[in-house]
């Protein structure tokens, strides 16, 4: 039960070639844990939250996703239209520019209530109520504003609102973290904590920010150029990652010596041969540059890695 | 309530400097008028040659013996008692025979304005909705036709085929509402066109920001999607469109009217500018000036109503 | 697709601009060699398109039609190009109370109708050649004034123009390096525009009497002696608009195709 992906691929034609931003993931998440996809920006993590809600080009993605025992990918757009907002929701990434700038923060609410069914008034009541437990001390007032009005942290607990408003059996919140500063960012830490409270959904945390991840979720998924190269339970994950990736990530905290990975990330059209992380592997050996790993179980979870094999 | 009407008043003072520089406008016209007004006053009847004594009379009658300044004064201190002075042509006030043809004039620009802005969201939000397909690429392709037909042309085609061929429709005159429909029509075709194909392109534009995957990620149809979350974003660069092609219909009517022949303001300045009565001209112009300022004032206050950012910001 | 369309445009121009430039050669009969024996003939071999109601030869008249025309609308185009660029270049190098007074005259300008004005200009100036530059430039100046004047402050603004200053170029030198590069996409796809509407002007001028006068072959003046002729024959009418459609309808897909270039067509298509 959850939701797993299978296989999943995700293709873009950019003027210098097809690119692929998922790279065969295959991963499942346990709707009683916050699972964290954590890696650099441009991993295919986003990617990978948005083709789960259906949202990019249908031709763009292979593979299958199923929510419990539905095929999501099999579904049409009119009944991803039903599955978006009720069963899985999104918090997306930048609440700068993610709300309607014309619309009052309330009507954005407001619309989640209507589309489940509630009639104007009891949207309305619902919407103010969610504010209200949202941590909005006067919500009256917050309804009324329109996203402009609103600091950055009040519109990322407005996003999640949003996204928490149907009730939904999944939330998948983008990038929550990015751009915002330190302040900001414990905010939205004690808003995803509270909407953990607020419903017994799944969460799904992509983000690059390993110690959000650390104190958020239960489970850690990493990737690393469209592909997953580890998973596993957080604290296991933390105190001793497998794959050198994930330590390099974890060496370059700020409180653990903040060693900086050498290297960068490869272009998407220009992927090393075998695997994709040997170029900036400590460990890198001849069966390294020739030979893809395949994902592994390993404890807990698993790692794609000839070392841990 | 107090931003909408402290924007309105900020508005309305920038009217008054662009009214000025219209009333300036209108009147420098006058001056630069080829030939003296005088001599073409005396000379309205062809068979009379008149004396140079009588044009010095008249000279003076017109009050053009002034430096240009006084003159302006005068011409403005009658413009602000309502008095836009008489017309070379037959001595009638310009206003009152301004005020007459009006309404045949703020008819057909109403009319053509209503189908503008009609068929131009429709158009727009319909292939934008279509996107990609068939139906977006045989719509531009007729849009970007149609925008090329000179309104004129149009006209005489209007009238060949359906006052002439089809027999469905009268092709001149101003005596009932079926008078108004073609001239209606190729007055506004174009620039429905032009609307239509900006409102597509703002909405593709609208349609790629963030906000519209927030809203999709709530389970939103396309059509709600739309019409509700992009529209009104993508709605101002088409209302302003639409407010200059007003300006656009005003300035057409002189053609339009000749050829439909409706009497309104259009004819009245066209037999003005071929009269070289520049009075009458003058009082056409600032008139114009004066009705498009007002429409683009409604123009900035919708845009201000669709988008509260210009509303409630400094 | 769309290329194939942009070419063919360009191609159509072409033509258009070809036939202007050696309406001599090409024109198959005098445009105003009278012949009242043959008033409205069908197309033959000898009048391919046939004849106006004074039996003049609709092709050639076309021909000597897209000279006055075309070139009237390119002509005109350039010179306002130049007066609206020079104003805004100024407003916006100038500064202070002369930008802000120029502003509030372009400001006024484009206010106006300016098919009303054009025709207020030309009336009070008289017909000809000179009167319609004079019109359409003072109509439609203030659109490429403000182009230049935006771009020449946001210029101003970036920092190696202060590097530049500080190296001791000169304010001329340094509009010709750093302004004139940045400006000439925008008001290229600016004068496409303005080239279209400018025909379109001017034909409708020549066709209310005040541009061009007959018996001129321009296709304004085409249209405006097929009025009391088209009922009987609609070739004398659609032969001067259909050239007059193609045109605008060419100058629209290159001005569409320059305007892509510019900012890139709006994306997000794939939301829906």
């Amino acid at each position: 039960m959850g939701l797993s992906l299978n296989d999943l691929c995700v293709r873009f034609a950019t003027p210098s070639g097809e690119v692929l931003a998922v790279n065969h993931a295959t991963v499942s998440f346990r709707q009683e844990e916050a699972t964290g996809i954590i890696g650099e920006t441009g991993s295919g993590k986003s990617v990978l939250g948005l083709s789960i809600l259906g949202l990019l080009p249908a031709a763009a993605v292979s593979g299958r996703i199923f929510l419990d025992k539905r095929e999501l990918t099999a579904l049409g757009e009119r009944e991803m239209c039903q599955i978006r907002g009720r069963e899985i929701a999104l918090v997306a990434q930048n609440p700068g520019t993610s709300l309607n700038p014309s619309l009052r923060a309330g009507r954005q609410i407001e619309e989640v209530f209507r589309l489940t069914g509630a009639g104007r008034r009891e949207a309305r009541a619902r919407t103010l109520a969610l504010l209200e437990r949202m941590g909005f001390s006067r919500p009256e007032e917050t309804a009324r504003r329109y996203p402009f009005e609103l600091s950055g942290g009040m519109r990322q607990r407005v996003l999640t609102a949003i996204a928490a408003a149907a009730q939904p059996r999944w939330i998948i919140a983008d990038e929550p973290t990015k751009g915002l500063d330190a302040v900001v960012r414990e905010q939205v830490y004690d808003t995803l904590r509270l909407s953990r409270r607020e419903g017994r959904w799944g969460l799904l945390v992509i983000t690059h920010d390993l110690l959000l991840a650390r104190k958020l979720c239960d489970r850690i998924v990493v990737m690393y150029c469209g592909r997953v190269v580890e998973t596993g339970p957080a604290p296991a994950l933390f105190a001793a990652p497998r794959h050198p990736y994930t330590q390099g990530l974890i060496a370059s905290l700020p409180h653990l010596g903040m060693k900086p990975m050498p290297g960068f990330s490869p272009a998407f059209t220009d992927q090393p041969s075998g695997c994709v992380f040997h170029p900036r592997c400590p460990y890198a050996e001849e069966r390294c540059r020739r030979e893809a790993p395949e994902l592994t179980a390993a404890g807990e979870g698993s790692v794609c890695c000839h070392r841990c094999a | 309530m107090g931003h909408i009407l402290r924007y309105t008043g900020k508005k309305l003072l920038w009217t008054v400097p662009i009214l000025l520089g219209i009333t300036l406008l209108a009147f420098g016209l006058g001056l630069a008028a080829r030939g003296d007004p005088a001599v073409n006053r005396a000379s309205v009847d062809p068979d009379y040659v008149p004396t140079r004594e009588e044009i010095q009379a008249l000279r003076e009658a017109l009050g053009l013996t002034v430096p240009a300044p006084v003159q302006y004064g005068r011409w403005m201190a009658g413009v602000l008692r309502g008095d836009l002075g008489r017309s070379l042509m037959d001595d009638k006030p310009v206003l009152g025979e301004m005020l007459r043809l009006l309404p045949n004039t703020l008819i057909l620009s109403g009319m053509a304005l209503a189908v503008i802005a009609a068929a131009g969201i429709f158009g727009g939000v319909l292939l934008a909705l279509f996107h990609g397909r068939f139906v977006d690429a045989a719509g531009r392709a007729v849009l970007v036709t149609v925008m090329s037909v000179p309104g004129f042309c149009l006209a005489y085609f209007l009238i060949w085929l359906f006052a002439q061929k089809l027999r469905v429709l009268p092709s001149s005159g101003a005596e009932g509402p079926l008078h108004f429909v073609l001239p209606c029509l190729a007055v506004s075709a174009a620039s429905a066109c032009a609307a239509a194909r900006l409102l597509r392109a703002s909405l593709l534009g609208e349609l790629g920001r963030n906000y519209i995957l927030t809203a999709r990620a709530k389970g939103l149809g396309r059509g709600r999607l739309l019409l509700r979350h992009a529209l009104r974003n993508a709605l101002p660069p088409t209302v302003t469109h639409i407010a200059s092609a007003f300006g656009g219909l005003l300035g057409g009517s002189m053609i339009t009217e000749q050829i439909f022949s409706v009497p309104g303001i259009g004819s009245y300045a066209l037999a003005a500018i071929q009269n070289r009565d520049y009075t009458a001209l003058r009082g056409y112009v600032l008139f114009t000036g004066l009705v498009f300022v007002l429409v683009c004032l409604g123009c900035d206050l919708l845009c201000a109503w669709l988008n509260p950012q210009i509303r409630l910001g400094e | 697709m769309k290329k194939a369309l942009f070419y063919a445009a360009l191609a159509v121009l072409a033509v258009f601009i070809t036939a202007g430039i050696f309406a001599e050669v090409l024109a198959p009969c005098d445009p105003n060699a009278v012949d009242l024996a043959n008033p409205l003939a069908a197309p033959s071999s000898a009048h391919w398109l046939g004849t106006d109601h004074l039996g003049r030869d609709l092709l050639s008249r076309l021909i000597y039609g897209s000279r006055s025309s075309v070139f009237l609308a390119f002509f005109a185009t350039g010179c306002t190009l130049m007066a609206g660029s020079l104003i805004g270049l100024v407003s916006g190098w100038a500064g202070g109370w002369l930008d802000q007074l120029l502003q509030g005259v372009v400001n006024l300008f484009q206010g106006i109708p300016s098919t009303a004005f054009v025709a207020a200009v030309l009336g009070l100036l008289g017909p000809g050649i000179r009167s319609l530059l004079i019109a359409v430039a003072a109509s439609s100046w203030a659109g490429f004034s403000r182009v230049v004047r935006n771009q020449v402050l946001a210029v101003r603004e970036l920092h190696y123009i202060e590097g530049a200053r500080a190296l001791g170029a000169g304010s001329f030198s340094i509009l010709c390096r750093h302004v004139l590069p940045n400006i000439m996409l925008p008001l290229l796809v600016l004068a496409a525009a303005r080239v279209g509407s400018t025909v379109l002007t001017v034909a409708a001028m020549s066709f209310l009497g005040l541009g061009l006068r007959a018996p001129a072959a321009d296709w304004g003046i085409m249209i405006s002696d097929a009025k009391l002729y088209y009922i009987k024959d609609l070739k004398v009418l659609l032969a001067p608009a259909a050239c007059l459609t193609l045109f605008c309808l060419s100058i629209h897909l290159i001005a569409d195709e320059l305007r892509d270039r510019l900012d890139g067509e709006g994306d997000g298509a794939h939301m829906l």
